[in-house]
Parts: structure tokens; C-alpha cells; sequence
């Protein structure tokens, strides 16, 4: 299995069976910015639940880390995250991790350790911890970026996610449809990312309606799009060659910023189907 | 009174007929016989097609069918998924190689796929994680396709609903 496409989550359970958990494919998770080093991240033992809250974090926290985290199965591993008795061996390592980091459940004796996080895993927590081991990492700096063309690949194609950069402004009036379901690293697990993804995997839709049917807020819709585009998973058409088609169906109040509690007062097909089903479109 | 379906398909033993129990009103009809291929790995097996519903009221309903799975009833696919609301195309990873399983549907479907609501449950990948969601995805962008992926325990009601909420939101999009 290629390092940089898979992570699998093994519990070890009380019989000493290794149970697989979880597979993500997360490596590459961001390409690192120019100049940025490289630095691996294995999970062990961990639950989904832990997997999801530490890649969410390296996504959110990228901006106060100094080096570029990936999650790896393998290989070049920095740091370990582990839960259990004691972390195993890393498959494929020259050289053991520079630091562990302990996922323990409140309660326990260790949880005033150093190295030891406690459940559920914190933003704040994690974050510092890799601050903490990034001023200590003073290993080899990558190799700087050769001038020439750009691969053809774009990152989510390649297996990694392209954050949006900050210039990217997407188009107001143009029109969005996928040219593939994005990866899972894309998605991240996400229902609103799945609504919005399923509704542009039909057709091409603007920015209103993107919000109208999905029923996501615009900022949320706004920033999933500068995601997409930063993957060159969308195909993007300006609305004058594609006019937007008017809604047959009563439209849903887009996302308000206080929760609306409140079904929609829609009586279209799908909201009989999805009220039926006790599907919501509810945040 | 309208009569609005969904159809389940996928080879067998993916789980179409658990899906359709975890969404019908009654427990579905079946149409299940001793199964005497032993290849397939289960104890029963559906030869004609299962069949459930839920209610929507007003005289309306969802009619969830699902194809029996075996190669040679390849001629009832198409005719079953003719006018559906929606397609959820279901897949065993646990399979020896679920990727061409894939692609016989996406062969048999071909002409009504560019059109469809669809989506694509990928069962038992937590034990299999291989081919992973992206590689499915990768083989629909190949034909041209943009369907959902998603991992699926179908024994989970709230699995089942995720795909057929996918499908919802490409239904609704393209009304």
C-alpha cells in the first residue's frame, strides 16, 4: 500500500485481536507551502472519532504550525499518536518517532504526563503539543522547488488537498458542477460537504441555488467551493452561458445564523420523502 | 395516486434487500430462494426482485426495489430502474475484486446513468479498506460520472438513508 494513500486504524481488543477501525485516506493531507518542512504523523490505536478530530485540527491549525503534517501509515514517522498499553513498532521506519504523544481517557493515572493528551482530543491541546515539537525538530529542510511546469495532477488527484489560498475568490455569478466526487480527504466527513457535493454532481448550479437546495449557509457553501476549485474539482461556467433555472420547488430559507428549530415549510416531494424518512434539512 | 421507486442494485450479497428493509414500512416481499451457488457465500439468495414501500401520504409512496443480483437476470435491471427516481448501486468490498464487480453495473446502466440520481454504497470496507471510496470514484470520473461514494454498513437504517439522501439532493437539483 502506497504510504501516502491510507491510514488504518487498528483497536487492539481486550484479547490482544487486532480489530481494524477506521481507513482514511489522508496522506498528503495539504500540500506544504514553499519552504515549508515535512513532518509524519502516525495514529495508533486510535478510534475514528480521535482520527477525525486530529486531521481536523492539522486542517484548521495549519496556519499556527511552522512545518507541513501529514498523517502517514508508514515510513518517515515524526510522531506518534497513540492509544493503549504501549505504541507498536512503526512498519517501514529507519529510525524510531522524535516524540509520542498518549491519547488517554480522563481518569487515568498518566493524564498529568507530559506526552499525554487527554479524550476527547482538544484543538488547543494537540496544537500546542506540535508547536511545542516543532521547535524542537531541527531535522534536514526540504529540497526547494525547481522553476518549471506544474504537474497536471491536481493535489486531491494526487491523493492530498489543496487548501483554498486566500486569493481565491469564487465567482459570484458562475455556475458550479464537479468533474468527480472528491476525495474522501475533501469531503472530510462532512454532511454538508456531501449535500453540497451531491447537488453539483447533477448539474451545474450557482451560488443561490447551491444554498437553496442544500440548505447551507452561503460562508460554509463559499468556502467548500474554494476548496473544490483549489482541487480543480470543479467545472466552472460563467451564468451567461448557463443561465440559472428557476426553482419549481418552495424554497428553504438558507441557514440562518441562530439554529432555526422549525421544519421548512416545504410540501414538495422531497421534503415529504425526507420528513417521511426523518431525514432534515436542519443544521 | 403516484408512485414514485428506488432502486437497489449490486451484486449479491451486497446488501440490497437489507437496505430495502431498513427504509420499507412492512417488511419487504421477498423473493428469496435457497441459494445453491456456493460461490455467492450466503445462505439465501434473491431471484426475482424484493420489494418495499413507504408512505408518503395523500396516496403518494416510495417503492424500493431491489434486482436480483446474479449476472443473468442482467435483463430486469434496466427495466426495473426505467423511470426511477433513483439508483443506489450497492458493492461488497469484502469481494475479491469489487471494482469490476462495479463496473458491470456501470455497464448495465450505462444508457440511464447520465440521467440518473444515483449513488454508490461501499459495504464492508471497514474490514476491506481496499479499493477505497476514491478509486470508485475515480473509475465513475473515467466514464464521465459524478455519483456519491460513501461507505455503508446497510445493517445501519442511518447508512441507508445517507445514500438515499444523496440522491435526493441530485433529484431535487435537476427539478
Amino acid at each position: 500500500v502506497d504510504r501516502a494513500a491510507r491510514v488504518v486504524v487498528r483497536r487492539v481488543d481486550a484479547g490482544g485481536a487486532v480489530k481494524p477501525m477506521l481507513s482514511v485516506a489522508t496522506e498528503k493531507a495539504a500540500p506544504a507551502a514553499a519552504g515549508k518542512r515535512r513532518l509524519g504523523l502516525q495514529a495508533q490505536r486510535l478510534t475514528p472519532s480521535d482520527v477525525a478530530r486530529m486531521t481536523t485540527f492539522l486542517r484548521v491549525g495549519s496556519d499556527r504550525l511552522q512545518c507541513a503534517w501529514e498523517v502517514v501509515s508508514g515510513g518517515e514517522v515524526h510522531v506518534l499518536v497513540w492509544s493503549g498499553n504501549e505504541p507498536d513498532t512503526v512498519v517501514g521506519a529507519l529510525d524510531g518517532p522524535l516524540a509520542s504523544l498518549q491519547l488517554v481517557d480522563p481518569g487515568t493515572g498518566s493524564a498529568d504526563s507530559a506526552g499525554v493528551l487527554l479524550r476527547p482530543l482538544q484543538y488547543e491541546a494537540f496544537i500546542d503539543a506540535l508547536v511545542a515539537l516543532e521547535r524542537g525538530y531541527s531535522g534536514p529542510k526540504p529540497p526547494v522547488a525547481k522553476a518549471g511546469p506544474q504537474t497536471a495532477l491536481a493535489p486531491a488527484a494526487q491523493g492530498g488537498v489543496a487548501e483554498p489560498a486566500a486569493s481565491i475568490a469564487v465567482p459570484k455569478d458562475a455556475h458550479f458542477r464537479l468533474r468527480r466526487w472528491p476525495p474522501a480527504a475533501v469531503l472530510q466527513q462532512d454532511r454538508y460537504h456531501l449535500r453540497l457535493a451531491s447537488c453539483m454532481s447533477a448539474r451545474h448550479l450557482g451560488i443561490d441555488e447551491l444554498v437553496r437546495l442544500s440548505n447551507v449557509g452561503r460562508p460554509q457553501c463559499e468556502a467548500f467551493l474554494a476548496t473544490l476549485i483549489a482541487n480543480e474539482l470543479l467545472d466552472v461556467r460563467l451564468s451567461a452561458t448557463t443561465p440559472a433555472r428557476p426553482a419549481k420547488l418552495v424554497a428553504v430559507a438558507p441557514r440562518a445564523s441562530t439554529p432555526d428549530t422549525s421544519p421548512p415549510p416545504d410540501t414538495s416531494l422531497f421534503s415529504k420523502i425526507r420528513r417521511r424518512l426523518g431525514l432534515t434539512l436542519l443544521r | 395516486m403516484k408512485h414514485h421507486k428506488i432502486v437497489f442494485t449490486g451484486a449479491p450479497g451486497a446488501g440490497k434487500t437489507t437496505a430495502i428493509a431498513a427504509l420499507s414500512d412492512a417488511p419487504p416481499v421477498l423473493t428469496e430462494v435457497r441459494n445453491t451457488d456456493a460461490g455467492l457465500g450466503k445462505q439465501h439468495t434473491t431471484v426475482g426482485l424484493d420489494f418495499g414501500q413507504v408512505d408518503l401520504g395523500d396516496g403518494q409512496s416510495i417503492r424500493l426495489f431491489g434486482t436480483p443480483g446474479q449476472l443473468r437476470f442482467e435483463f430486469m435491471w434496466r427495466i426495473i430502474a426505467t423511470d426511477a427516481l433513483g439508483l443506489v448501486i450497492l458493492v461488497d468490498n469484502a469481494k475479491p475484486d469489487p471494482l469490476a464487480d462495479f463496473a458491470i453495473y456501470l455497464d448495465a446502466y450505462k444508457d440511464l446513468l447520465p440521467t440518473m440520481n444515483c449513488a454508490v454504497g461501499i459495504g464492508r470496507s471497514l474490514e476491506n479498506p481496499l479499493p477505497s471510496p476514491d478509486q470508485y470514484a475515480e473509475l465513475l470520473a473515467d466514464r464521465g460520472l459524478v455519483f456519491p461514494v460513501l461507505p455503508v454498513d446497510v445493517r445501519q437504517r442511518e447508512d441507508v438513508l445517507m445514500l438515499v439522501e444523496t440522491v435526493l439532493f441530485q433529484a431535487e437539483a435537476r427539478t
